[in-house]
């Protein structure tokens, strides 16, 4: 999987670099707009992460050429203005995704997930991870081939889980995952923890392996 | 007191002063000049007689001659008789006597003093007297006032545009920025009076504005160091070894970089708020939206063993920007469940175009007047960043919704009415 970082703040690229080559995508990066025009010219990617406000241009100016030249790369939207204007010009212009800033490196590999996972097999595409088979586009999951009764944030949580699986993931990251974008301003980590306890329960009842490991102060990591 | 009213009251003043004055002052006067008058016509009326007095001779012509002349008297007098004059009643026939002026002569006549007296009706002279003063007084009066009403009349023309500029002013919104639009006066001072407040009012604008950029601007800039120092927290979790001080290290900044990111969207929410960029407008069914925020939301409530009694017993639409609409309830609703006990209950109902939420008190009643203030917290909950109602707040000034709290039976009840 290839995907193009368009990012002009360096220390921001180097962590979103290092944490997607962990998941074994192929990463290449841009730091202005000349250089993204050019690469996405040239290249097609599977994935770009695209920054709005870059030296040289606008992001939005490449959706749009990258549009009209008929490619169906997957675009990300990072942006730092998270101007509810921006967020709605990006997606008409045919972004996948938007993601304000600051945001975590594992909410940013998740959606990366889903956007590839969309792009490349229309949604029908189940994600194995041992003897847990998860159907993203009917939002069910089976356990050694039982379907198992999860509510709709312990799907959210486990799909979570498991695109950022062997990752530490923060208790923070996983809150606002859970809240979603429209209701973050407030996050409540006895409830975290309350679902988690729920998903594990309902994992092991349906006889799978505990994955869901809790690493000590920082959050939780999901071990395949 | 009015400016119209200060001006005129010493006009007022002034007037009942020299009607007070004038008055008397114009009755004794005029009182000296008709005496005087009635004096010198009882001189004249002396003279004529002593002029023909020398004609009697003896007693009887005096007798025959004081018959004739009714309307004087001499008599003998033993003493010096000089000029005077005086006013008493008198009467010449004996029928009621009127007031009448009376002038003391002395008179020799065939050797011998008499005291001659004279008389002069003063009926006439005090109708006269009378007269004038009715007239001029009447004059007077309506002098003074037409003049109270002209200048009344003239002072509320002058100060219109004065007045007009007031309105003007009070109306002034520093936060819907419309420039104050000032008509032209005939008069200097209000031209440059008007002038000087446009351009006062628009250098408002403008400082505020700018302020609102600053504050706008600024919060960007924030969001990509934060977005830097989250995403390096998340890489120094992922590094291996750990140990259990360094994880709590790690952990501790990275929930004091959410707070931080969350302080900072908030406040971007709220100046981009207060700088209209929500401007757009559809038919909003709230209650629709309620359902479905209370469908993202339950999840918090349920790890709290809240329960959320929904009752929505008259259905709200309204013409109003959708997110902003989205923000004020999920506000409001987070708020509820974040300030409600585990086990607590959280009631939503509508009424005709009110929408209210209440939840059970954790303490007693909160400060009306405080809470909806920026970065006021209740309590010290580290999540909280003290924005929530300040937001629903601007949003229902915006939007010309009024929220309202009270504490109810050991409740407290937001209710916003659209």
């Amino acid at each position: 999987m290839k995907i193009l970082i368009v990012e002009d703040e360096k220390a921001l690229r180097k962590s979103i670099l290092s944490y997607l080559k962990q998941e074994n995508y192929t990463c290449e990066t841009a730091e202005d707009y000349a250089s993204a025009r050019e690469k996405i010219e040239v290249y097609d990617y599977d994935c770009i992460l695209l920054d709005i406000s870059l030296p040289g241009g606008n992001g939005l100016q490449l959706l749009e050429s990258l549009k009209t030249t008929g490619k169906t790369d997957g675009v990300i939207i990072i942006s730092a203005k998270n101007a509810l204007d921006d967020r709605i010009k990006g997606l008409n212009l045919g972004a996948d995704d938007y993601l304000a800033k600051p945001f975590h490196l594992s909410e940013l590999s998740a959606r990366i997930a889903s956007v590839i996972r969309r792009r490349k097999f229309s949604g029908h595409k189940t994600i194995t991870v041992h003897e847990i088979t998860i159907d993203p586009e009917a939002r069910t999951v089976l356990i050694h081939c039982n379907p198992v009764d999860l509510s709709s944030k312990e799907y959210d949580l486990l799909t979570y889980f498991i695109t950022n699986k062997n990752r530490v993931i923060s208790k923070n990251a996983i809150a606002e995952h859970l809240a979603g974008e429209k209701a973050n301003t407030y996050t409540n980590l006895d409830v975290v923890y309350a679902h988690i306890k729920n998903l594990k329960r309902k994992i092991q009842v349906a006889g799978g392996d505990d994955y869901i490991e809790s690493i000590y102060g920082m959050g939780y990591k999901f071990k395949a | 007191m009015k400016l119209l009213q200060y001006t005129i009251r010493h006009y007022i003043i002034y007037a009942i002063i020299i009607l007070l004055i004038s008055i008397p002052l114009f009755y004794w006067v005029m009182h000296i000049i008709v005496y005087r008058a009635v004096d010198t016509a009882l001189v004249q009326q002396k003279k004529e007689m002593l002029a023909r007095l020398p004609q009697l001779h003896n007693a009887t012509e005096l007798v025959i001659w004081k018959k004739m002349n009714k309307d004087m008297e001499i008599t003998e007098v033993g003493y010096k008789v000089t000029d005077s004059f005086y006013s008493s009643p008198w009467s010449a026939d004996g029928s009621t006597p009127a007031y009448y002026r009376h002038m003391e002569a002395p008179v020799n006549i065939a050797g011998k003093n008499y005291k001659l007296t004279l008389h002069s009706s003063l009926a006439e002279s005090d109708n006269l007297l009378l007269s004038i003063i009715i007239v001029q007084s009447v004059l007077l009066v309506l002098l003074l006032t037409g003049l109270l009403i002209i200048n009344r009349y003239n002072t509320g023309r002058l100060w219109a545009p004065f007045y007009s500029t007031l309105q003007q002013l009070k109306r002034f919104d520093l936060n819907k920025a419309e420039k104050v639009k000032l008509p032209e006066a005939n008069i200097e001072e209000f031209n440059e009076l008007n002038k000087t407040v446009q351009q006062l009012t628009e250098q408002n604008i403008e400082a505020y504005r700018s302020q609102k950029e600053f504050t706008e601007n600024a919060s960007h800039e924030m969001q990509t160091p934060l977005a830097v120092l989250q995403s390096k927290l998340e890489l120094l979790m992922q590094t291996q070894p750990l140990s259990n001080e360094q994880a709590e290290l790690i952990s501790d900044l990275e929930d004091a970089g959410g707070r931080l990111s969350r302080l900072n969207s908030a406040l971007l929410l709220l100046t981009r708020i207060e700088n209209n960029q929500y401007q757009s407008k559809e038919k909003i069914d709230i209650v629709e939206i309620s359902k479905t925020i209370i469908g993202q939301l339950k999840y918090l409530a349920e790890g709290k063993d809240i329960f959320i009694h929904e009752n929505y017993t008259a259905p709200i639409v309204r013409e109003t920007n959708k997110a902003l609409l989205e923000i004020l309830l999920s506000n409001l609703i987070t708020n509820a469940i974040r300030y409600t006990n585990n086990e607590g209950d959280i009631f939503i109902e509508t009424e005709i175009n009110h929408y209210t939420i209440r939840n059970t008190a954790i303490n007693g009643p909160l400060d009306d007047s405080l809470i909806f203030n920026r970065f006021h917290k209740q309590g010290n909950d580290a999540q909280s960043v003290g924005l929530g109602l300040a937001i629903v707040k601007k949003i229902c000034q915006l939007q010309q919704f009024q929220v309202r709290y009270i504490f109810k039976n050991g409740f407290h009840e937001f209710t916003v009415a659209f």
